[in-house]
């Protein structure tokens, strides 16, 4: 259905004999927002390098556009990199940073500033042509970064945690704006971030990883309602991880303990007895002032307001579980909360039946 | 007791503010001063004011010594540039303990008498030295070829001594430059030259300028250099001055030319400055 636009086959990296990615697989479709999302470290920003070719893989091969291009040097791939940093010519101009790429590449004066001047219109930047970078705000620079890029009309963008250095405000309008962007230009944009906010987001597809591994790749909400792993639970939003086990099966029914006296009734018909991880997200636990059916008792260890939501952590037993609360009641420190929760939407991970 | 600091801090500085005035200024007053007096057949001085000094230089013969010395301190700048940015660049991709030691090495003959080290040349450069042995030993040449006593002894010995005084200020201009700049230029499709002529040399002028400065002036004067490996057959402006007080015994000559070479520098520092250079990159000023 979809073209593969990039492709990683068998990609593995070693810096010395520290392996940073291992042995990873992935396609990548014309046109769609995927994020590389995971914590500093996990190898990232390295694999979006071995795309750009600024890194070698050690063992595999990078296809661009159909193309082998695993021996290339970076300015013979059809992408461009924008940096963390920006990486803006600080001796040029606005105008000469965005023409950089096209002279080099040899494009003829009056295309190229028919070019340039739409990219400026894209982001925005009219008016700014004959500034230099240190006289632009931080979120000037990232669009001059942006319109470098984009003006070289290449279909596959790289963006390297190109929000970061960004403040909170102006982070949620550029992410708005880079998604309006990416789907305007129809182009490929491949993010790296470590914020699972961003990743949330602006995201079509999202691709955890996690040492050098891929922990998931699915859409965002696939990652948030049915997570692979206790890593990807834990990495987008915010989770209850519960290591427990299942007592007893009866009727496609699973008895999860919570706690040495409680336990959950959860539909499952996957899930053999034995241990497993629970994970519950903190909105799936509703609490109430009153015993409702099938709820059970807790104390209110801590209460934050936070706008929209109230955020409880609830001392069940001998386990401290977060909650979410939408409504306006309001439970005291100490005071005891009847809890129940969205069957459904609990989320086992475990040994499956066969 | 902020009083007694203050006269502390002033005091530290004495021998410093001594040191400038006795050896420094005022000698460099006394050759001012002097550069407008008459000279005797004697080697003495006649105390009246003349320009006649300073009209000299213009003399044929003056002019030639001058335009030699400038078109050897060029040649021995441009070839000092052309080895210290490549050296400077590749030490970048180095790993820091390498970058330090390789930095550390380029000082090493600072330790040694540079005057010494030049006599070392005359081992290496003569007919029969280890140069000219090797390369007639190995058939690569049949006879051997004349490296010094001429202008290619005293471009060597120049670029030898005075190259470390280009690597480091290029470094130091290079270390600074933003890695993903270079990475940026590579993305968007620039060469190695194209990313060295419109990115590297742009931000790191200031520390050629700098580097071209510190090689050049010296290259003017060192007049040890033309001595030992041009055999006394070459002038240049530093064996020019030194000649006229130690040979000649015109003192106001001398002089004359000295105060010239310091107008000289003076202007190649302000063009720097021009430019858009910082005298803090010169070592302050």
């Amino acid at each position: 259905m979809d073209n593969v636009i990039v492709r990683l086959e068998n990609i593995t990296k070693k810096f010395d004999d520290k392996t940073i990615i291992k042995n990873i697989t992935l396609d990548i479709y014309e046109g769609e927002f995927i994020t590389f999302l995971g914590p500093s470290g996990c190898g990232k920003t390295t694999l979006l390098r071995i795309i750009s070719g600024l890194e070698e893989a050690t063992e595999g091969k990078v296809f661009i556009e159909g193309e082998d291009v695993t021996n290339e040097i970076p300015a013979k791939r059809k992408v461009n990199t924008i940096f963390q940093n920006f990486a803006l010519f600080p001796h040029m101009t606005v105008w000469d940073n965005i023409n950089f790429g096209l002279k080099m590449n040899k494009v003829p004066e009056d295309e190229a500033e028919k070019r340039i001047k739409r990219a400026i219109k894209l982001v925005q930047l009219d008016g700014f042509e004959n500034r230099y970078p240190a006289q632009l705000s931080g979120g000037q620079q990232q669009r001059v970064a942006i319109a470098r890029g984009i003006v070289m009309n290449h279909k596959v963008l790289l963006l390297d945690e190109s929000l970061c250095s960004l403040d909170l405000k102006l982070k949620r309008e550029m992410q708005g704006e880079l998604k309006k962007l990416q789907k305007k230009l129809g182009i490929t944009f491949i993010y790296v971030t470590h914020d699972q906010d961003e990743a949330l987001t602006m995201s079509d597809r999202i691709v955890i990883i996690n040492k050098g591994n891929i922990e998931q790749l699915d859409t965002p909400k696939e990652i948030y309602s049915k997570p692979n792993t206790a890593f990807a639970a834990d990495f987008i939003g915010e989770s209850n991880i519960i290591k427990t086990e299942i007592t007893h099966i009866k009727d496609d029914v699973a008895y999860v303990k919570l706690t040495d006296d409680i336990e959950l009734a959860v539909p499952n018909n996957d899930y053999k007895k034995g241990k497993v991880t629970l994970i519950v997200r903190p909105e799936n636990f509703n609490p109430h002032k009153n015993p409702v059916q099938e709820s059970f008792a807790g104390v209110v260890k801590n209460y934050m307001y936070d706008g929209a939501i109230v955020k409880l952590e609830v001392e069940v037993g001998d386990r401290i579980i977060k909650v979410h609360q939408y409504d306006s009641d309001i439970f005291e420190e100490g005071s005891t909360v009847y809890i129940d929760i969205d069957k459904n939407k609990v989320i086992i991970i475990g040994d499956k039946n066969e | 007791m902020n009083k007694r600091f203050n006269i502390e801090k002033y005091l530290f500085t004495v021998p410093v503010v001594i040191y400038s005035l006795l050896l420094i200024l005022l000698p460099l007053l006394y050759v001012l001063l002097i550069s407008f007096f008459k000279s005797d057949s004697y080697g003495g001085m006649i105390y009246t004011f003349t320009l006649s000094n300073y009209m000299e230089i213009f003399n044929i013969t003056y002019i030639r010594i001058f335009l030699k010395s400038i078109g050897i301190a060029l040649i021995t700048t441009a070839i000092c540039l052309c080895i210290a940015y490549p050296f400077a660049i590749s030490l970048m991709s180095k790993k820091e303990t390498t970058r330090n030691l390789l930095i550390k090495l380029v000082m090493v003959p600072f330790l040694m008498n540079s005057l010494i080290r030049t006599y070392g040349w005359i081992v290496l450069l003569r007919k029969n030295g280890i140069i000219n042995s090797a390369l007639v030993g190995t058939g690569i040449i049949s006879s051997p070829l004349s490296l010094m006593y001429n202008n290619i002894g005293i471009i060597i010995g120049m670029v030898y001594t005075l190259l470390p005084f280009m690597i480091l200020p290029v470094y130091s201009a290079v270390s600074k430059v933003d890695p993903n700049l270079i990475e940026a230029s590579y993305d968007l499709g620039a060469s190695k030259t194209k990313t060295f002529t419109k990115i590297y040399l742009p931000l790191t002028i200031s520390g050629a300028f700098n580097g071209s400065l510190m090689v050049f002036i010296p290259a003017i004067g060192y007049f040890f250099i033309t001595d030992i490996l041009g055999g006394g057959k070459i002038m240049i402006i530093g064996n020019l001055i030194k000649n006229q007080f130690l040979t000649a015994r015109n003192w106001p000559f001398g002089a004359a030319i000295s105060i010239f070479l310091i107008l000289m520098t003076l202007i190649l520092v302000s063009i720097y400055k021009k430019l858009g250079g910082k005298m803090d990159d010169l070592g302050g000023m």
